[in-house]
């Protein structure tokens, strides 16, 4: 497999001692598309910094295309967009002058930017405000044409950090189709985010990252079969008895694969037809079970299930 | 598909940085907050300045005078064994109650014409008084001859009233000395006017004004910078394959230009309110002058702007670093009285620069020559040490 993106132990410390990334090694194979799942904090967007060129790492090595991240760069710049999280824009140019700006950074013919650029603005439903200036935008129309910029020069390797956060469902869903149209022209694209669903939704290959460090790599549904194909269930209990007491003694039931605390009072687990057998769980714990969920697993139960903790913990 | 991907096969040398520019300045053109205050402080400034300072606001019941006493020695009179001095009897004489409300006379340290005709122009001195060397020897010794009248040369700026007040006192005063010495009076009063101009504080002002105003560009680019890198926009230009350089000095052009602008508003407000400017003025040496001054606070900017992280940071170490070099740069201060230190800031050079050309209309490479190589030379090596300060803040890997 050819992997267009390579990483040996990268780390990103910051005023010597705050750990942003420490010690990250990826694989990222050509044309596919590449996700960091993580909370806020763990490192998604640093290491982003880190492979777009414009932030040093503290020690490790990269490749992109077999270019050297430390000597190389700018023969990396001309392979790569980057969409960052927040919303860069030149806020006095319109949409449309936002986007020649960067194709012509990328020394684009004109003809050729500005129909592309046409082209774009229909995709993302922006053409008929294309004239007019950003600050009037929305969020949302702001947050697509953060995209466009990310893409004008129709990169090899496209880095969106954060493409969807804080757009409405309808235009979230404008966003991931772009993206799945990059996906099909072979483009190899790393997504950052901490949205369960858009990993799940896009990524071919999942990397699961808290603190820093990847904690999990695969397919998203490999990564959710390692869990088992039971049902989560999901409860809270009263202050009556201890978690610490009870989770021993679920975890005796034979068709209950793992239990994992969450939060102060929550309690997840595991169990193979979890649906069928709540009555044999009541039993069990035989204390007053509030706000019972029973759902398939998703990625969020991954990451439960490797740090204890929600995504939005 | 691969046309889309074609570059340009045109000439390109610069197209980077003049879309950069175009995009700065279109930026900041739509800023209307921003571009108002941006004009709105330099004409606010010299318009307090005017208002301040433009009218001559006290009726001048007497005329301010210097004298230069080239009669030292005075003249032997045997009688006493020692020497008389007629021109410290005229001295004292000028300085009597009885001419107080006619001369004022200052600068007492004043040896040579030379410096008093410094003070004729800056110091609002009417007139130079030059007391003869053979003064009191043509009093005491020649008295009655006709042709060894005792001699002083007046020059004045170039009003009949100050001539005419000046000489008649003058004459006068010598004519009772001669009275005394002699019982005749009589005098030889050569008056002459020098293209000398009393200027108004405001005229004097207006220069220094003027190069406030482009300082304050210096600001603007700082926080600019800062706004840049809060927003994220130099990032994202960062990830493009555009020079570090290129991104940098194409955000210093546009800041320029804005400068050279409002250079313009500023001459053009000057003359609307009536700012002195000299008949022989060369307005390319003035252009010229703007151009390498706004260079060196393009530079500083440039320093400034790779420190700092935000905007509220830039505005507040800019507006420290522009005042201090405004204050120690003499733009408030009359020529006369540098500051302390103003050697060590291009803003006194181009002071100098612009009284030189719009005051005196000396535009000599003898009279600006040092301004201009301090100006350039200050300009290059800001803006250079300001990329460079940016590679190792912005940490942009290599």
């Amino acid at each position: 497999m050819e992997y267009i993106i390579e990483t040996h132990d990268l780390k990103r410390y910051f005023n010597g001692k705050i750990k942003a990334v420490d010690g990250i090694n990826l694989q990222v194979p050509k044309g596919s598309l590449f996700g960091f799942l993580g909370p806020n904090g763990a490192g998604k967007s640093t290491t982003i910094s880190m492979l777009s060129t414009i932030l040093p790492p503290t020690s490790g090595d990269a490749t992109i295309h077999g270019y050297d991240l430390h000597k190389e760069s700018k023969k990396i710049k001309k392979l790569i967009g980057v969409c960052p999280q927040e919303l860069v824009l030149w806020d006095n140019l319109t949409a449309r002058e936002n986007i020649h700006l960067i194709a012509q950074m990328h020394k684009m013919a004109r003809s050729d930017y500005k129909e592309r650029t046409d082209e774009l603005l229909g995709q993302m439903n922006l053409l008929e405000r294309s004239n007019d200036l950003v600050r009037k935008f929305s969020g949302g129309m702001k947050r697509r044409v953060n995209v466009l910029m990310a893409v004008i020069h129709e990169p090899e390797i496209i880095f969106f950090d954060e493409p969807s956060a804080g757009l409405d469902p309808q235009s979230r869903r404008v966003v991931w189709d772009f993206i799945k149209d990059f996906q099909r022209k072979k483009k190899t694209i790393i997504l950052t985010t901490h949205n369960m669903e858009e990993a799940d939704d896009l990524s071919d290959t999942l990397v699961i990252i808290d603190h820093g460090k990847i904690i999990a790599t695969g397919k998203p549904n490999d990564l959710k079969g390692n869990l088992g194909n039971g049902d989560i269930i999901e409860f809270k209990i009263n202050g009556e008895v201890t978690r610490e007491e009870l989770m021993p003694r679920i975890k005796k039931l034979d068709f209950v694969e793992s239990v994992v605390p969450i939060g102060k009072k929550r309690i997840a687990l595991h169990a193979m037809d979890g649906l069928r057998r709540i009555s044999e769980i009541m039993d069990t714990v035989q204390v007053k079970m509030l706000d019972i969920s029973i759902r398939k697993n998703t990625l969020e139960d991954v990451f439960i299930n490797l740090t204890g903790r929600r995504l939005r913990d | 598909m691969e046309k889309r991907k074609r570059i340009s096969n045109k000439s390109r040398i610069g197209s980077r940085f003049l879309a950069l520019t175009k995009s700065n300045l279109k930026s900041l053109f739509r800023d209307k907050l921003g571009l108002g205050g941006l004009f709105a402080y330099p004409i606010v400034a010299i318009l307090i300045v005017f208002f301040a300072y433009g009218f001559d606001m006290t009726y001048q019941s007497a005329y301010t005078v210097t004298i230069i006493n080239n009669d030292i020695e005075g003249v032997p009179i045997p009688e006493i064994s020692s020497n008389a001095n007629a021109s410290l009897i005229f001295y004292d004489t000028l300085k009597s109650e009885e001419y107080r409300d006619t001369l004022i006379i200052e600068g007492y340290n004043i040896h040579t014409f030379e410096e008093a005709k410094v003070l004729l122009n800056f110091e609002g001195i009417d007139a130079i008084i030059v007391i003869d060397v053979n003064f009191s020897e043509s009093i005491y010794d020649l008295a009655g001859h006709e042709e060894e009248k005792p001699k002083v040369n007046i020059t004045t700026i170039n009003d009949l009233v100050v001539e005419g007040v000046v000489g008649s006192t003058v004459a006068k005063v010598v004519n009772s000395i001669t009275m005394n010495a002699s019982g005749i009076p009589q005098s030889t009063i050569v008056a002459s006017k020098v293209d000398a101009y009393a200027f108004t504080i405001f005229e004097l002002l207006a220069p220094g004004i003027i190069i406030g105003a482009i300082v304050v560009c210096l600001g603007h680019l700082t926080v600019g910078f800062g706004m840049d890198k809060e927003i994220g926009t130099l990032q994202r230009l960062f990830t493009t394959p555009a020079p570090t350089h290129t991104i940098l000095l194409s955000d210093m052009l546009s800041q320029f230009i804005t400068a050279m602008v409002q250079f313009t508003m500023m001459i053009t407000l000057s003359l609307i309110l009536g700012a002195y400017f000299h008949p022989n003025v060369n307005w390319l040496a003035l252009i010229i002058i703007a151009m390498l001054f706004n260079l060196s606070s393009m530079g500083i900017g440039m320093i400034l702007g790779s420190f700092v992280k935000n905007g509220g940071a830039g505005a507040a170490l800019s507006f420290l670093v522009t005042f201090t070099i405004q204050m120690i740069g003499n733009v408030y201060t009359p020529p006369t009285e540098p500051m302390p230190g103003s050697a060590f800031v291009p803003t006194s050079y181009a002071v100098h620069a612009f009284r030189s050309i719009m005051l005196s209309g000396n535009s000599t490479w003898g009279a600006i020559g040092g301004d201009i190589i301090f100006l350039l030379i200050f300009g290059l090596s800001t803006i250079a040490i300001g990329i460079i300060c940016f590679h190792q803040k912005f940490a942009i890997t290599k």
